[in-house]
This record gives structure tokens, sequence and C-alpha cells, in this order.
């Protein structure tokens, strides 16, 4: 494995760091605060084709592959301080974009990607449910196929990231009650905002990620034309499945970038901050700290590169994404904790934006499955 | 049909897929139904097939139908290989 950028990579992860930081960071505390979506900043990112990374120039998107899209990701993890913005991106690429280029129809292809991919239309997908999170196949949205052409949806849907901006869902529901998870769920390209019987919540109040809205998605015998399932009639658990790898191994890299931009912080301030007549980093109770933080990014970041060169190898990296999110995930909340001990007091103030970080950490171990079910997932490819 | 296809599915299915299932037909029973092909079996039996005998399977093959039973596996397979 060669994990060294081209140079079209390096120009691209300066450009976007460069963007970030200029675009991006005015407000960051105050979107928080408020729990406010950046939709100029959303706006800016499809001008700098970060809504269109692995999606083909045919459809207006950049085309790249897995290795420069993570990488792109883990320049504005870097340099965006507002991490809601990017995991709303990356719910849109992962969990919408690119389920739609490899199961849809060329006619659904043709409808979305190329709005979602210039910001006009936002994405997300619906699985999670009030009693099926972890075990999110035994969801009970079911979809009831009245004829050839129609079919009623009925159910409620919950965590649906993006989902109370969302223009385009990709929705699982249960075609057959008969078959298992294998076989009996199938996904449905829905439309919250013009669709009939389908009500969204207002933005759930969470602990981090605050400006990325996340709501509910209650569905009233909602009537879908068959020329919106996404994929074959069983295929539901294929689709999830999909989304999962690239979701587990791209949206992470943004957390990467994060904790790169968080050791620096930490440097900068270990170097700065006197107590006790010595500058803090002088101690080896932060300046362990300190290492133990850069010890997880360099472990973090080969894990990550290696399921973006797997799969521009054309090969699975199932297994390998799992592990990859599972530790950074929890490397991540680990040097956001360290963070904010090494600020002190300062750490636990808003202004500092060490405690934001902390906050934004936590869900990461949760949304894409939690690190009970990465281990469990490692733990079958074992033969356990 | 290949036999000896067959019999390294049927092998990997039964040692690594379904061993907790010892009254299971590997050859005969529904994979699905059976809960052996769930979202994680059926990545361990591409991965497999990816590895091991060299044939990719995309995700947009990941369908019900082409898992249902061993004979189906093999279809795939086969139809890859052509």
């Amino acid at each position: 494995m060669d994990f060294s950028l081209t140079e079209d990579q390096q120009v691209f992860r300066t450009q976007i760091i460069d963007f970030a930081r200029k675009r991006l960071n005015a407000g960051v505390i105050e979107r928080d605060e408020a729990a406010a979506f950046d939709r100029d900043g959303w706006q800016a990112c499809a001008e700098m084709g970060l809504l269109g990374l692995p999606v083909p120039e045919v459809y207006g998107g950049l085309g790249l592959d897995v290795t420069s899209s993570m990488l792109a990701m883990e320049a504005l993890g870097y340099g965006a301080h507002d991490q809601g913005l990017p995991f709303a991106i990356n719910t849109q690429l992962w969990t919408c974009e690119v389920p739609i280029l490899t199961f849809g129809t060329e006619a659904q292809k043709a409808h979305y990607l190329p709005r979602l991919v210039t910001g006009e239309i936002v994405g997300g997908h619906a699985s999670s449910e009030p009693n099926a999170g972890s075990d999110v196949f035994s969801m009970a949205t079911r979809a009831e196929k009245l004829d050839d052409d129609t079919w009623k949806l009925s159910g409620t849907k919950t965590f649906v990231s993006n989902g109370p901006i969302a223009d385009v869902l990709i929705v699982f529901a249960k075609t057959s009650q008969a078959r298992g998870f294998g076989a009996g769920i199938t996904a449905f390209l829905i439309e919250p905002k013009t669709t009939a019987g389908v009500t969204v919540s207002p933005p759930i109040h969470k602990m981090g990620l605050r400006s990325s809205p996340m709501g509910e998605l209650a569905l009233d015998e909602v009537l879908v034309q068959d020329s919106q399932r996404l994929g074959k009639v069983g295929a539901g658990q294929a689709v999830f499945s999909s989304e999962m790898e690239w979701e587990r191994s791209c949206l992470f890299a943004c957390h990467l970038g994060a904790m790169e931009r968080q050791l620096e912080k930490c440097i900068e301030h270990a170097k700065d901050r006197k107590q006790f007549g010595q500058t803090i980093g002088s101690f080896q109770a932060v300046s362990h700290r300190i290492a133990n933080m850069k010890l997880r990014i360099e472990v973090a970041r080969p894990l990550l590169y290696k399921v973006a060169w797997l799969k521009d190898r054309g090969e699975r990296a199932v297994m390998e994404a799992a592990i990859a999110k599972l530790y950074v995930s929890e490397a991540y909340v680990q040097s956001s904790l360290d963070a904010v001990a090494i600020f002190g007091g300062y750490g636990f103030c808003t202004e500092y934006e060490v405690e934001r970080m902390l906050r934004d950490s936590v869900g990461s171990v949760l949304y894409s499955g939690t690190s009970d079910i990465q281990r469990n997932l490692i733990a079958r490819f074992l033969g356990l | 049909m290949s036999g000896a296809l067959k019999l390294s599915l049927a092998t990997f299915v039964k040692n690594e897929l379904a061993r907790g299932q010892p009254e299971l037909d590997v050859e005969k029973d529904s994979l699905v139904d059976s809960g052996v092909i769930d979202s994680v079996g059926i990545m361990k039996l591409v991965s497999f097939i990816e590895k091991e005998l060299h044939v990719k399977i995309g995700d947009e093959d990941l369908l019900p139908e082409n898992f249902e039973t061993l004979s189906d596996i093999v279809k795939l397979v086969e139809s890859k290989r052509a």
C-alpha cells in the first residue's frame, strides 16, 4: 500500500482547507447555540464541488475515486470548525447520492443527482425507528403493494439526519412479512416536502453536531409510485450495507481531520500557557496526553486509507471499514476528553471551542452503527 | 454446474455461516429464510467469493434471489465468470 498523495490530491486538499477557513468558520458558536443549519455554507460547499465528490461528471459531480473523496473529507473536517455542516454533507453523499448512483434507474439518477450535487435539493436516508435502532432490520414500517404502479407506506422513522431540511429521502420499509430482513426490506425514494401523508418533525435537540438538523419522519398511508422504488424489491439490505461501507470510511475521515486540528490547538496552548513558572507542555501529564492524541491520529489514518485503497481496487472492505469506524470514533472521543483536560477550565468554556468538539465527538460512537455493533461485525468476520 | 465450485461454496456456508444450525441442509434449504444469509453473512460470503474464487460481485448483485439457495449462488458465480 502506498498512501502518498498525488500532486492533484495535495492541491485539492489545500484548496478545501483554505476554502473552509474563509467561508465556513464565521458564526460557528452562534449556530451551535441556535442549532442552526448553515445553508449558505452548504451552497458554498456545492460550488466547491464537495456535494458531488464521487458522482460522475455526467451528473455534475467531480467523479473522484474513493481515496480522493476521503482526502477531501479529511481536509473539510480539518478546515471547518462547524462539524455539523460536514456531517450533513456526508449524510447526503453516502446515504443518498451513492445509493442512487449504485442502485438507481437512469431516470432516477438524472432526476436527483444533478440537483443534489448543485445543492438545489438536500438528501438523506431514513432507516432507524423508535424500536429499531441497532436492530435496524426489525423495522415496523411497512410497504404494501396496491397494484403494479403503487405502494402504500406506513410507519415512523427517527434519527433522520438532514430530515427536517430534506427534499428527498431513501426510506427503508418491509415489503414482506414472511421473508426475513435478508429479503424483506425494500428502499424507496420519497420527497417529504411534497408527498401527501408525510410529516417531518422539527429538529430534535441533541448534544452535539447541533447545526446538522435531525428529525422524525411519520408516514401515514403514503402512496408511492413504483418508479420511486430504489433497487429491486427485497434489495433494501444491499442498499443499506453499501451505504454503510462508504459512510464508515469517508464520514470518519472528517473526524480524523478534526482530530488533527484539535491536536494543533492543544500543542499551541501547551506551549503558550504557563503554570508553576513553566509552560504546561513541559509537564508530562500534559505532554503525554498530547503524545497519545498524536498516536491515535497516526493509527487512525492508515486504517481509513486502507479502506479507500481497497475500495479503489474494487475490493470489499466491510470488516476494514468497521475497524476504522470503531477506532476513529473512540479515538475522537478520547482525544476530545484529553483536549478539555489540557485546556482545564478554559476547555469547559464555549469560547475556546474545545467543549463543542467533545460534544460533537460523542455521536460518532453511535451513528453508522454503535461501537458494539462494529465489534459484533468484526467478530463475525473472524468466525466467532 | 461446476461440482468443485458447489463444494467449495457449500463448505464455506456450512463451516463459516451455518455453524450453529446442524439441521440445516445447505444444498436444499433457503439460506435467506434460515437466517444464514443475513446482513453480515452475505458480506462474509461475498468476500469469500471475491478473495478465494476471484470473482467480482457488484453491490447491485447483492439481491435475495442471487443468494436464496446454494444453487442460486453457484449460478451467480458462474454468470460472473462467463
